[in-house]
């Protein structure tokens, strides 16, 4: 397992953490997901597991999936929840490489998260209070698709 | 199988009950159901409670204050379908033989958490990166309306029609209607989901008295049978599913229709899961109320109004009743007893029905559409 988060100078009373599947920082900060392949029914899974969830083989098999990826729906979450989280913040399901994962999404002010849009993954911070740093692969738009 | 009824049907009004909990409160819904009929509460001979947060042996406790101690007895969590999920059990140990005379009840107190989104495990890959059910509802309610090309105003519309049919229901949590100017007015939870598209956090509890043929004759009860007791789990699968197409709604409903031997035209109306407006629009096309797509259309036409050719959520729903999780199956199955039998308040009681649908599902953790889904379809006989 080689996650690595971006160095970041947090107070000493925050602790870190990461949240979401097994996945690998590349040198230049962008996002694979650690991935199951199951050999008898060829279903994929991420976060990636020791027993195929679909037909309970252990013929399976690691792989790597991303940075890149399109947006299945996203929306923009105004309340807080557990873990750190305060609204707004934007969720979105993505689909990647043949897997769907949820994710957290940064995009400039008044992009439109509309599906379909095309994603590149990225390590980012997903949550930052007083207590906590949390750190996740996070989904940005690829530029040239903005529209 | 034993052909299964419905002996008696009891509601706790749902609202804020922050001084009981969720034992006290299924004691208030089993205390309703004693006082409505003539049995010596000796004669129960199994027990089944919903509650997600009702705590350890809450079917104990609450049975013990109508007097029944003893008998087999099951505290059933199964998310939003606890309830659905107990009536379900119920109905089994009666088609089965082993039982003649069951309590299936559901009781919740969620004052207790405080107010917000329901809590999801802590243990769930979603939950941890900040899902709450809202958000799993905003996204595939922004999905739905990008597909078919639905506005948002059909959101506005669900909450507007079932908030009217709860003003009349006395055990509603809210009783008010609502205009779709005040929905659209109220505050944005998450994206394209405001506070009035959502079902309010709800205290409250019901319970059924299930039983053979025999036992209604017995206690002189109009004979309203379960012609389809149902519950699927959610199909685990992480890759690109269309989340617009709840699946375990619709496996639920095709084994329903094939264990009643009746097709969705055949019901006359249904109390279905309204968690969230756009849950109506999914839910409404998995029963196969409405072709895929064409819910939108069909809500805006005002097919699901009370006057209209299938009545959708006649009580409320959740949005007007609350959802006290364990408490909401059970609920929705009263509330159709009332309307086959003839019960209902006068501004609640539709016209001349028959057969009636009921449908709960929920549970919001990864790689499912659902945790768990309960369907019974109602028939009077």
């Amino acid at each position: 397992m080689i996650t690595v988060a971006p160095e970041r100078t947090t107070s000493p009373k925050q602790h870190i953490r990461s949240a979401g599947g097994n996945h690998v920082v590349e040198a230049d900060g962008t996002v694979r997901l650690r991935i199951t392949r199951c050999s008898r029914c060829e279903s994929m899974w991420f976060p990636a597991r020791d027993v195929c969830g679909s037909c309970g083989s252990t013929d399976i098999s690691a792989d790597l999936v991303g940075p890149t990826g399109t947006v299945y729906a996203a929306t923009i979450v105004r309340v807080d929840a557990p873990g750190g989280y305060r609204g707004p913040y934007v969720l979105a399901y993505l689909d990647v490489d043949g897997v769907r994962t949820l994710a957290h999404m940064h995009a400039d002010g008044g992009a439109v998260i509309a599906p379909g849009l095309p994603i590149r993954l990225e390590s980012r911070i997903v949550a930052d209070d007083a207590d906590t740093v949390v750190y996740s692969y996070v989904a940005l738009p690829i530029r040239g698709d903005l529209l | 199988m034993r052909d299964v009824y419905i002996a008696a049907a009891a509601v706790e009004p749902f609202g804020k009950h922050p001084d009981r909990n969720a034992g006290e409160l299924g004691q208030a819904a089993l205390r309703r159901l004693f006082a409505s009929i003539d049995l010596d509460p000796g004669r129960v001979d199994i027990g089944f409670g919903g509650s997600t947060f009702g705590g350890s042996l809450l079917t104990q406790r609450a049975m013990q204050g109508v007097g029944i101690s003893g008998p087999p007895m099951f505290t059933i969590e199964n998310a939003c379908a606890s309830g659905g999920s107990a009536v379900n059990l119920a109905f089994s140990a009666v088609a089965a033989g082993s039982s003649d005379c069951a309590i299936a009840f559901g009781a919740e107190n969620l004052s207790s958490l405080g107010g917000g989104a329901l809590p999801l495990s802590a243990k769930d890959i979603e939950a941890d990166l900040g899902m709450v059910m809202p958000a799993a509802y905003a996204m595939r309610a922004q999905r739905y309306l990008s597909d078919f090309g639905a506005k948002s105003d059909v959101l506005d519309a669900v909450t507007e029609k079932n908030r009217a049919n709860g003003a009349h229901n006395p055990r509603a949590h809210f009783q008010k209607t609502v205009t779709v100017d005040e929905v659209r007015a109220s505050r944005s939870v998450a994206d394209p989901l405001r506070l009035l598209h959502c079902c309010p956090n709800t205290d409250g509890a019901a319970a059924l008295l299930i039983g053979t043929r025999e036992l209604i004759e017995e206690l002189g009860q109009p004979a309203v049978r379960i012609v389809a007791s149902i519950t699927r789990s959610g199909q685990f699968n992480n890759g690109y599913r269309d989340m617009t197409w709840p699946d375990i709604t619709a496996r639920s409903a095709t084994a329903a229709y094939a264990m009643a031997g009746i097709q969705p035209g055949d019901v006359d109306f249904a109390e279905l899961h309204d968690a969230f407006s756009i849950s109506e629009l999914l839910h409404a096309e998995a029963l196969g109320f409405a072709d895929r797509g064409d819910a939108h259309r069909r809500t805006l036409n005002g097919d699901f109004h009370r006057g209209g050719p299938l009545p959708l959520n006649p009580s409320g729903g959740l949005l007007s009743r609350g959802h006290p999780v364990g408490a909401t199956g059970v609920t929705q199955i009263c509330e159709s007893y009332w309307q086959l039998v003839g019960e209902s308040e006068p501004e609640l009681q539709l016209g001349s029905v028959r057969t009636a649908l009921t449908h709960v599902t929920g549970g919001g953790i990864f790689g499912v559409d659902n945790g768990a889904c309960s369907i019974h379809i109602l028939r009077s006989e």
